[in-house]
């Protein structure tokens, strides 16, 4: 009896559940075919090429603030967690471009709003990180913005993801393998993490002389990472120095912002 | 038959009036023949007589110019130079001029230094930007087709003295001593490419065979045989297709160089024997003795012994001739010349973690502290450091890492480490973290990155080991691994708890040891940082980071930023500050933030772009920049074979202080540190040392006179013969301060020479010579082709080929050269004459504030205005295209606070200044040392005379002579010797003696 009743009331309750759900999928499929994208990002403020830093303790998280980004006709800012020179995790709900808005004052006192960047959503987002390129601080106009979408299929743990932005070829050399990325390509690699070590690689831009890389390091990872490479241009140079990297942290994902609740559990 | 009348018989009448008509023909011939003879005798009795006394009066001529030269030029205190260097628009651009270069107060415009002797005749005070007064003027060198060589003076009348005509001479002294010597052959050997290693290395230390033959109209270069055979301008044109054209003013084949000091008067010494390892001559030159006047520095002055350990390298035999000795690691001393790593850069990448539960599955109650050192050293040299392990000693000083929740300064909760007294507790290392390090060997340049051993995994820090117990680093980088410090921390979180981590302000140093202390790093300042949101889980620390600066920056980075109040960003690192310094401090105000190499700080970005280093293999970015491009960088030369130019003596680590330059000898940058108007350091040392001394490059215990082939510097030669024993054997050589006045310069060259093409000739010496390099990076070795390029070598030994700027050298065009040529000679005629060696170097303390010359070296300013420091043609090589380094006004106007430096503007220049392909006043001078000279000794004289007719004044007979006249060690009175101060007014008034080396008459055809 009481098994009996148990099941029935199990089941019940998982109608109850799915029928919301069901719901939800439905509207969502149907959200989707209307043209409404609904996916989950966050904003990374990058620091500008080193070449052009006064500082290197000069925080990039100040380029972030003052800039908002709109969803539903709505106007939102982009909230900065200190330290980590990244935004908060947002949701996007819309039909058009995501844009990123810096608002001002002109001489008149009003307010002016001045678009940065529109990134172009694709329906099989659910969670992207948007890669943001302040500049230096008083450049108005050097704000970029790449989206890399978290899809589990092309991009699981342990593995390199790298996106060559950078206009010209680049030779990644990887773990002591050579690999050719043309310009506009993406490389995605599975690298054997039994347990944590260090992953030296060395970039080759195109033209670069002889053996010599064009930049070189080496960077700790472990089980379950991923780590993400973004090439671009520099401003004097076929490759941004450094490159962007990006790598998920435990109770933290590369597309999570941080969550201090999450920190709590080792 | 019918005979012919008898009547002929009557001719005989006829006969005779013929027979006296040939004789009165005959004798009339006879008269008039003799009296023609009678005249043809007279008259060339008359013309020879009119002939030896225009050579008389010739020679008159050339006795009033010796004397004019032994009285204006014989003194030891004197230069010379020609008249444009007035300005390009002189009348008479090569008469010569002789300046005294010891002003008086009174006396004539001459004593008082304010104006010339011109050594031409002349009726009056000779102006040479004027012409000679017309229908005086004799022309006693003219010009060839498509030439401007034509010389003119003025005639002095002689009047007519019984039986003697009336007469004129006239004479033109000319400078040999600003010419380029084109009979200075490098020896033979040096050709010989398969030669030895050092006879390599010695080709390259001097412009031994100036590279004149394209003014010649030749091409390539003479060998040296046929260059040595030139005893004459003549002789050129046996050599096939050349001839001297147009170039009378710009090659000699006369001249030699005294080996005199024109600042103070007297000969120079040998500083290769001052500096020998057992000299005991002179007690002011022991080991402990100070290297300048106590006086004369501001602070510490570096010893003899100091300078002498760093010139017994090149004899070692450890390093002498090879290409890359291996050098055993040893600290500097007082007297000891150090070789050893510097301390680039230490990040400890500090943080608190979650400390595992006594219970798998237990929630975390407890944080446990660690730290991830990563340390850079470099090697600065361009010889490979032997393996050697070390001691590495780090100290906070008043620093705290704490761990919070809540407010920051009331927090719910919090738990932190004191990282002044958590280490050691034992003296001498009380307060201390203290780790040992493998065996590691630097290649020339060569960087290296030491962390934790990934081998021994996760360590935990006991204080007070033995040294051989300590926590161990290794080359390569180990992010993986850390080390931790202290006991757990009881620590929790509540939901909905944020911890943060905080580190308050301090000051940290870094130590290394090897033996004794070889590099100190005195404490640097950080500043307090705060993470809010801190991931007990994630190993993204806060790293520490204390960053050389010239490691820390790209250096020919563009678009330049705003510096930093402590001066630390954006600094002319190796213009101005010393990276080698043993021990490094603070600047003379003793600021703690304004040690201008390094900087320390909390990072505050949790990417692993910014907690990791670049790195390749166990090498790490330095130099250049920090991020990419070079792993081996070579600063510093040891030397591999016996010195022979004083320039040399710039990579000799004697700058005292980090705010002293890192290559003080030579060159003359304004120091930010002193009053544009005081002596710093690299004025004095420059001042004490460039008109007192020479090497002559003669090896240690040398007591005999060596062969002449034996002489290391092939310049350098005996001007008498080489006193000999009974048995024939050389003599007895002389001690360091009378050598010098047995031996000449071979085509010493006048520092005052406004001769462009000369200029251009001696700088390009080195054109087309092979470069032995060591490619620590590429793997190999071997001699560079430099074609029609001159190298330019920092270092002795290239580590690398001609383009790689940071390790190799630069190759200079000949429009390179070119450039640089007229940009000196523009600076001569600005600046000169320059009365010293000193005053060539250094810059002008008098000149105004901010200005060229007083911002820097003379030559200096020629190179940066030349352009060859900023090649348009070679990207690599843009050096002088750097963002300067921003003025004081402006880091005040970004930092809101002055940085009191006691001349700023000389903070400012392009970042790059000084970098190894950045070439230096200095490094030109290595290079020309041996054969600079800031006066002539060799001058050519040319006379005229002529007799003129009694009664017309037309001229009668002219000749030309022309003689070469050479001043010797010997004074005029002989009874003194030459190395001590003259006491004979003779002495005083004329110097040394001048005497006549050669002479002879000239046609006109080769006026």
């Amino acid at each position: 009896m009481n098994s009996k009743l148990s099941r029935i009331l199990h089941a019940g309750a998982a109608l109850l559940l799915a029928l919301p759900a069901a719901a939800m999928a439905q509207n969502g499929a149907a959200a989707q075919a209307a043209g409404v994208y609904n996916f989950r990002f966050s904003v990374i403020a990058m620091a500008p090429e080193k070449a052009d830093m006064g500082t290197l303790e000069q925080g990039t998280d100040l380029d972030l603030a003052g800039i908002s980004y709109e969803t539903g006709g709505v106007t939102r800012p982009l909230g900065v967690v200190p330290f980590h020179s990244r935004s908060k995790s947002f949701l996007y709900r819309g039909n058009d471009a995501l844009s990123f808005f810096r608002e001002s004052s002109n001489a008149e006192g009003e307010r002016v709003r001045e678009l940065l960047a529109e990134v172009t959503p694709d329906r099989s987002w659910r969670s992207v990180v948007i890669l943001a390129y302040p500049g230096m601080q008083g450049a108005e106009k050097s704000f970029r913005a790449e989206a890399i979408p978290d899809d589990p299929r092309t991009f699981p743990e342990n593995s390199v993801y790298l996106a060559n932005r950078s206009g010209s070829e680049i030779t990644l050399l990887l773990d002591g393998q050579r690999h050719t990325v043309s310009a506009g390509s993406d490389l995605r690699l599975p690298i054997p993490l039994s347990e944590a070590r260090m992953l030296p690689m060395q970039f080759f831009a195109a033209g670069a002389s002889g053996s010599r890389p064009t930049y070189s390091t080496s960077l700790p990872l472990r089980p379950g990472q991923r780590l993400l490479i973004l090439l671009q241009s520099g401003t004097q140079t076929p490759l941004r120095i450094p490159p962007v990297f990006l790598s998920d942290r435990p109770g933290q994902t590369l597309y999570d912002d941080f969550d201090p609740a999450k920190a709590a559990k080792p | 038959m019918r005979r012919f009348p008898q009547n002929s018989r009557k001719t005989p009448k006829g006969f005779a009036l013929i027979v006296a008509l040939a004789m009165m023909t005959l004798i009339v011939l006879v008269v008039v023949s003799t009296a023609l003879l009678m005249k043809i005798d007279t008259e060339g009795t008359l013309h020879e007589r009119s002939q030896t006394e225009a050579r008389q009066n010739a020679l008159t001529g050339l006795n009033r110019a010796l004397g004019a030269l032994q009285t204006y030029a014989g003194p030891d205190q004197r230069t010379s130079a020609r008249a444009d260097i007035l300005g390009t628009g002189v009348e008479q651009p090569y008469w010569s001029g002789v300046w005294t270069t010891a002003p008086t107060t009174t006396g004539t415009a001459f004593e008082q230094g304010t104006a010339p002797v011109w050594l031409v005749s002349s009726e009056s005070t000779p102006n040479p930007a004027t012409a000679p007064v017309a229908g005086r003027a004799i022309e006693l060198v003219r010009n060839t087709s498509g030439g401007s060589e034509s010389v003119s003076v003025e005639k002095i009348a002689l009047p007519a003295s019984g039986t003697a005509s009336p007469g004129e001479f006239a004479y033109w002294v000319g400078d040999e001593g600003i010419k380029v010597n084109i009979s200075a052959a490098e020896p033979e050997t040096f050709a010989d490419i398969d030669a030895d290693t050092i006879t390599q290395l010695r080709r390259l230390n001097g412009p031994h065979q100036a590279a004149w033959e394209s003014l010649a109209g030749g091409s390539g270069r003479v060998g040296s045989s046929d260059a040595a055979k030139l005893d004459s301008r003549q002789a050129l044109s046996q050599l096939s297709g050349l001839s001297l054209g147009t170039h009378f003013h710009d090659l000699t084949t006369h001249s030699v160089a005294l080996l005199t000091n024109v600042k103070d008067g007297g000969i120079r010494e040998d500083l290769s024997r001052i500096l020998s390892s057992g000299y005991t001559g002179n007690s002011d030159y022991a080991n402990a003795s100070p290297l300048l006047p106590a006086a004369a520095a501001p602070m510490n002055v570096p010893t003899w012994g100091l300078l002498r350990s760093f010139h017994q390298f090149g004899l070692d035999a450890a390093t002498s001739g090879q290409l890359n000795p291996t050098v055993t690691v040893k600290p500097q001393s007082a007297t000891d010349h150090g070789v050893f790593p510097l301390i680039a850069m230490l990040q400890m990448n500090w943080h608190a973690r979650w400390a595992p539960p006594a219970n798998p599955g237990d929630p975390p109650n407890a944080v446990v502290f660690a730290a991830q050192p990563v340390l850079t050293l470099v090697n600065p040299y361009n010889v490979s450091l032997a393996s050697a392990t070390y001691i590495v000693r780090i100290r906070y000083t008043a620093a705290k890492l704490t761990l919070g929740v809540g407010a920051v300064d009331a927090p719910s909760q919090a738990v932190d480490i004191d990282l002044q007294t958590s280490f050691d507790t034992v003296a001498p290392q009380a307060n201390m973290i203290m780790f040992r390090t493998s065996s590691v060997a630097f290649a020339p340049g060569e960087s290296k990155v030491l962390s934790l051993s990934a081998s021994a995994g996760d360590v935990h820090y006991t204080p007070d080991l033995p040294s051989n117990q300590r926590i161990l680093l290794a080359p390569g980088l180990n992010l993986i691994n850390s080390m931790t410090v202290g006991a757990q921390k009881p620590f929790t979180l509540a939901s909905g708890d944020v911890p943060w981590l905080r580190i308050e302000n301090g000051r940290v140093l870094v130590q290394l040891y090897r033996g004794n202390q070889v590099h100190y790093v005195d404490d640097i300042y950080y500043a307090t940082t705060h993470r809010g949101s801190y991931n007990l889980n994630d190993p993204a620390y806060i790293p520490n980071r204390m960053i050389l600066r010239s490691s820390a920056r790209n250096i020919i980075a563009r678009g330049g930023t705003p510096a930093r109040k402590d001066h630390s960003s954006g600094a002319r690192w190796l213009a101005l500050y010393n990276l080698r310094v043993p021990t490094s401090k603070r600047d003379p105000a003793g600021a703690w933030i304004s040690n201008p190499l390094f900087q320390g700080f909390w990072d505050d970005t949790t990417e692993p772009e910014s907690y990791s280093v670049p790195v390749s293999g166990d090498n790490t970015y330095w130099g250049e920049s920090s991020d990419s491009g070079q792993t081996h960088n070579v600063l510093f030369d040891i030397p591999r074979q016996p010195l022979i130019s004083l320039g040399s003596l710039q990579h000799a680590n004697l700058s005292p202080e980090t705010w002293y330059p890192a290559y003080p000898f030579g060159n003359s940058w304004a120091s930010p540190y002193f009053e544009h108007n005081a002596e710093d350091f690299s004025y004095q040392l420059n001042k004490a040392f460039w008109d007192r001394y020479f090497f002559s490059g003669l090896p240690d215990g040398l007591t005999a006179w060596p062969e002449p082939k034996d002489w290391y510097n092939p310049r350098l030669f005996p001007l008498t013969p080489m006193p000999q024993n009974s048995g024939g054997t050389s003599g007895e050589l002389p001690d360091a301060t009378k050598l010098g006045a047995h031996l000449g310069i071979r085509g010493g060259f006048n520092i005052n020479s406004t001769s462009t093409a000369a200029w251009s000739a001696l700088l390009r010496g080195l054109q087309g010579r092979e470069v032995p390099f060591v490619d620590p990076v590429a793997g190999n070795s071997g001699a560079a082709a430099t074609g029609t390029g001159t190298p330019i070598l920092r270092t002795s030994v290239a580590n690398g080929p001609a383009g790689e700027l940071w390790r190799g050298f630069r190759s200079l065009s000949p429009a390179q050269i070119d450039a640089l040529a007229n940009a000196i000679v523009g600076v001569i005629r600005e600046k000169g004459p320059f009365r010293s060696m000193a005053d060539f170097v250094n810059r002008d303390l008098t000149a105004a504030k901010d200005s060229d010359f007083n911002l820097r070296g003379p030559l200096q300013v020629a190179i940066d205005r030349s352009g060859i420091n900023r090649s348009a043609t070679d990207p690599a090589a843009p050096w002088n295209a750097d963002p300067e380094v921003p003025t004081v006004a402006d880091r005040d106007q970004e930092n809101g606070t002055a940085i009191n430096l006691t001349y700023p503007e000389a903070s400012t220049g392009p970042r790059s200044t000084a970098a190894p392909g950045f070439i230096t006043q200095a490094d030109l001078l290595t290079i020309l040392g041996p054969v600079l000279s800031a006066r002539s000794d060799t001058f050519v004289i040319r006379a005229y005379g002529n007799t003129l007719n009694r009664s017309n004044g037309a001229v009668e007979s002219e000749v030309w002579c022309e003689a070469i006249a050479q001043r010797l060690p010997e004074y005029v009175d002989p009874s003194e010797a030459p190395h001590t101060a003259p006491a004979l007014a003779e002495n005083v008034n004329f110097g040394r003696r001048f005497r006549i080396v050669s002479f002879r008459w000239l046609s006109p055809d080769e006026l």
